[in-house]
């Protein structure tokens, strides 16, 4: 029940714009800690542009506009005393299309805490080691570990994404239809990899897979053009919608 | 129209647990009407309607499991097709139930009966008009008919305990009707335990309509 | 006719134009050799040059002249060049100040380099009077090649895909570091390669340096960036359109086959350059 869950983020009356064309209309929203929340709804209907307001990665498109808050730790991250690094620090990203840098796993793994300033071999050796463990990863490649990203299959791509993601110690995972580029084994590895995750972090995950979203989440959120339509465990979302928007998408007859 | 095909298998469905509903309430009627009459033609009708519903039920739940499996229903879909086979099934026990009154004519047609039949056949009706109400209830995906059934089923307890009294006292009185009455005893009974399953039916279909779990009895 | 013969008929036609392309090459290259490769010798390429007897001495002083220029322009025009690429790319928006710099980048690359040469004649030889020399002619010169270098430089960052740098960002780094760390070093050999056949062009341009700087003689070579200098477009030019000894033809010629030596030899290096990173590149 959402009521009793600790909330670590809030959307409070989010607006996005890219150029003259609004994507999100006013959401208010509230993510549940160490649990996985799922984003749902047709193509277009905001819900990977909502996901990016999360870490402020909107802002890497010139014509977005965003005006309302999204408080994190008590604090709105679209203050101007907000550090953005320090933000994508804690809130972490993992892409669609798996996206390795061509470097070495290990160089992969290592970027971010590099340019976070940790030098020490040893720091960086443990820290690969444990985020690769963690992404269920290691025993696949524990001995090509500089040898090319690039040679990886996707599914191991996009483990290593999360991985390299975890390196940064973040507490906030966010996941933009991570399994979308991937074969239904690797989908099963990544979703189990989920459910383990949320122990220690927070999970939010757009998918366009509903499936998806009813197997692995424990709140699901449904978006249309734009607006927050229905929030609430995902059982309940998916065996008794409320609004009927939301049941002509889950069954199918929005089309 | 989007997802015609399940549409399609969705409303095939309905056809079957309505052609279900239908068999069961002949069936029920022609039990009853079998014994009334010692009629052993009427009675093997009636098995020949019981091997039909339990061939139907097993299409019917053939169908559910497939759609399930090959349609991921969720929501009022999942909730109409998991209730249409419990339905089905609860059509197909109380065809079961019929049976056993149309094996009882069979056996017992031979001899006159205990004492003309009264209550039985007034049980029997408001079996088939609580039938009905099921029936009209999944066709117009109306609620309040189920309503209707507590009533009906109340009387039919009523009828079961009058008669239950009844022939007890038959049995008391004189030992010689104890084979007879005691087959009547059973007939009795299976009226009123159909009467409860027809009760359980509406419960079901209000949880596939709203989604609300209801006692109706 | 049938179709296939029209195919036929265009892919030998196209064919055709790709032949014409190298046989004018051959062509040129040939006569410059078959005119000028009696003259290359030892003497003629390190010797300093002798005015009064062209036959006595050689164009080291040239050659020299030419490579001081290329270090000028190079050191003028890369930083320059790659830099504004760099902010036009990572950094600018679409704001109208932005598309006139874009607007001024495309017509820079269109001027004529005589207009570059007397540019550079007005400004830096007589305004800034830095005289005829060696650091007004890689100034002009630089003014005609910062345009190449920045669009071949953009070129090789708009190959660099998005998903790097959003992967970057994503991570916590600044743009500054996710340009640095992220983008630059795969586009840095796209920029080489641009950087090089820009210096290549920019060495062999005569017109310019006309104006600006170069003289056929000088004692010895040049002290300082402020020297006057020998280069070899310009006395190729000389020799081919000014001398009247019998045999300058054959003297241009030579200095010909030299400085187009010297340019095959850098956009082969450049070529060599793309090539190997072509090999080693896996995304």
């Amino acid at each position: 029940m959402l009521e009793n869950e600790e909330i670590i983020l809030q959307s409070a009356g989010l607006n996005i714009w890219f150029g003259s064309k609004q994507a999100i209309i006013n959401v208010d929203l509230k993510i549940p800690k160490h649990k996985i929340t799922a984003i749902i709804g047709p193509s277009g209907c905001g819900k990977s542009t909502f996901l990016r307001a999360l870490n402020r990665m909107n802002e890497v498109i010139p014509i977005s506009r965003t005006t309302g808050s999204v408080f994190y730790n008590g604090q709105d991250i679209y203050s101007s005393d907000t550090d953005v690094v320090e933000l994508r620090k804690k809130v972490g990203m993992v892409f669609q299309k798996p996206n390795p840098f061509p470097k070495s796993i290990y160089e992969n793994i290592a970027y971010g805490p590099k340019i976070h300033g940790i030098k020490n071999k040893a720091e960086l050796n443990a820290i690969v080691e444990e985020t690769v463990k963690s992404a269920a990863l290691w025993d696949e490649i524990e001995d090509r570990l500089h040898s090319s990203a690039m040679g990886l299959s996707g599914g191991q791509q996009q483990r290593l994404c999360i991985a390299r993601a975890m390196a940064v110690k973040p507490e906030i995972i966010l996941m933009d239809e991570p399994c979308s580029a991937l074969d239904p084994i690797s989908t099963a590895k990544i979703e189990d990899l989920m459910i383990e995750l949320k122990q220690d972090y927070t999970v939010i995950i757009v998918t366009h897979n509903m499936m998806q979203a009813a197997r692995v989440s424990d709140y699901t959120a449904y978006f249309l053009l734009g607006e927050l339509i229905e929030y609430s465990e995902t059982k309940d979302l998916f065996e008794y919608p409320k609004d009927k928007r939301t049941e002509d998408y889950i069954t199918g007859r929005f089309g | 129209m989007v997802r015609k095909v399940f549409q399609m298998e969705m409303d095939r469905l309905e056809t079957d647990v309505i052609k279900m509903a239908q068999l069961t309430r002949d069936a029920v009627s022609l039990s009853v009407d079998s014994l009334r009459n010692q009629d052993i033609e009427m009675a093997a009708r009636v098995i020949e309607l019981e091997e039909k519903s339990d061939v139907l039920n097993i299409e019917i739940t053939d169908r559910g499991m497939m759609l399930t499996a090959t349609q991921q229903p969720v929501a009022r879909d999942l909730r109409f097709i998991s209730s249409m086979m419990k339905i089905s099934d609860s059509f197909e026990r109380i065809v079961d139930y019929a049976e056993k009154i149309a094996r009882i004519t069979m056996k017992s047609a031979h001899k006159p009966l205990l004492k003309p039949l009264v209550d039985i056949p007034r049980m029997s009706e408001n079996i088939w008009k609580m039938i009905e109400l099921d029936i009209f209830a999944i066709q117009n995906r109306d609620v309040r008919l189920t309503d209707q059934l507590e009533p009906l089923d109340d009387v039919i307890d009523a009828l079961y305990q009058q008669l239950y009294t009844e022939l007890l006292n038959f049995m008391i009185n004189d030992t010689t009707t104890i084979d007879d009455a005691t087959d009547l005893l059973f007939v009795t009974r299976y009226l009123e335990r159909i009467g409860d399953i027809t009760c359980k039916i509406g419960s079901m279909i209000v949880f596939m309509l709203e989604g609300k779990r209801v006692w109706i009895k | 006719m049938k179709p296939h013969v029209w195919q036929k008929l265009y892919f030998n036609l196209f064919r055709l134009t790709g032949l014409v392309s190298l046989g004018i090459l051959v062509i040129v290259l040939l006569y410059v050799i078959q005119l000028g490769l009696g003259v290359i010798s030892f003497r003629f390429l390190t010797q300093m040059w002798v005015n009064s007897d062209i036959t006595a001495g050689g164009i080291y002083p040239a050659i020299v002249g030419t490579f001081y220029l290329g270090v000028g322009v190079a050191v003028f025009s890369l930083p320059v060049g790659v830099a504004c690429a760099i902010y036009l790319n990572e950094y600018a928006g679409h704001s109208f100040l932005v598309r006139m710099i874009r607007l001024a980048i495309r017509n820079l690359a269109g001027v004529p380099s005589i207009i570059y040469g007397l540019f550079g004649f007005a400004v830096f030889v007589q305004m800034l009077n830095f005289g005829t020399s060696i650091i007004a002619a890689s100034l002009t010169l630089s003014g005609m090649t910062i345009p190449w270098v920045i669009t071949a430089s953009e070129e090789s960052l708009k190959t660099v895909p998005q998903s790097f740098r959003d992967g970057a960002y994503a991570l916590g780094a600044s743009r500054w570091q996710a340009v640095r760390t992220n983008v630059l070093p795969y586009a840095a050999s796209g920029m080489i390669t641009g950087s090089i056949l820009g210096l290549a062009r920019a060495m062999g341009e005569t017109a310019p340096i006309i104006v600006v700087g170069a003289t056929f003689y000088m004692r010895g070579l040049p002290d300082s960036p402020f020297d006057k200098f020998m280069a070899l477009p310009y006395h190729l030019f000389i020799l081919t359109t000014q001398h009247v000894h019998p045999q300058a033809q054959a003297y241009a010629a030579g200095t010909a086959l030299v400085l187009v030596m010297l340019i095959f030899s850098m956009t082969f290096i450049a070529m060599f350059v793309r090539y190997r990173y072509r090999k080693r590149k896996d995304w």
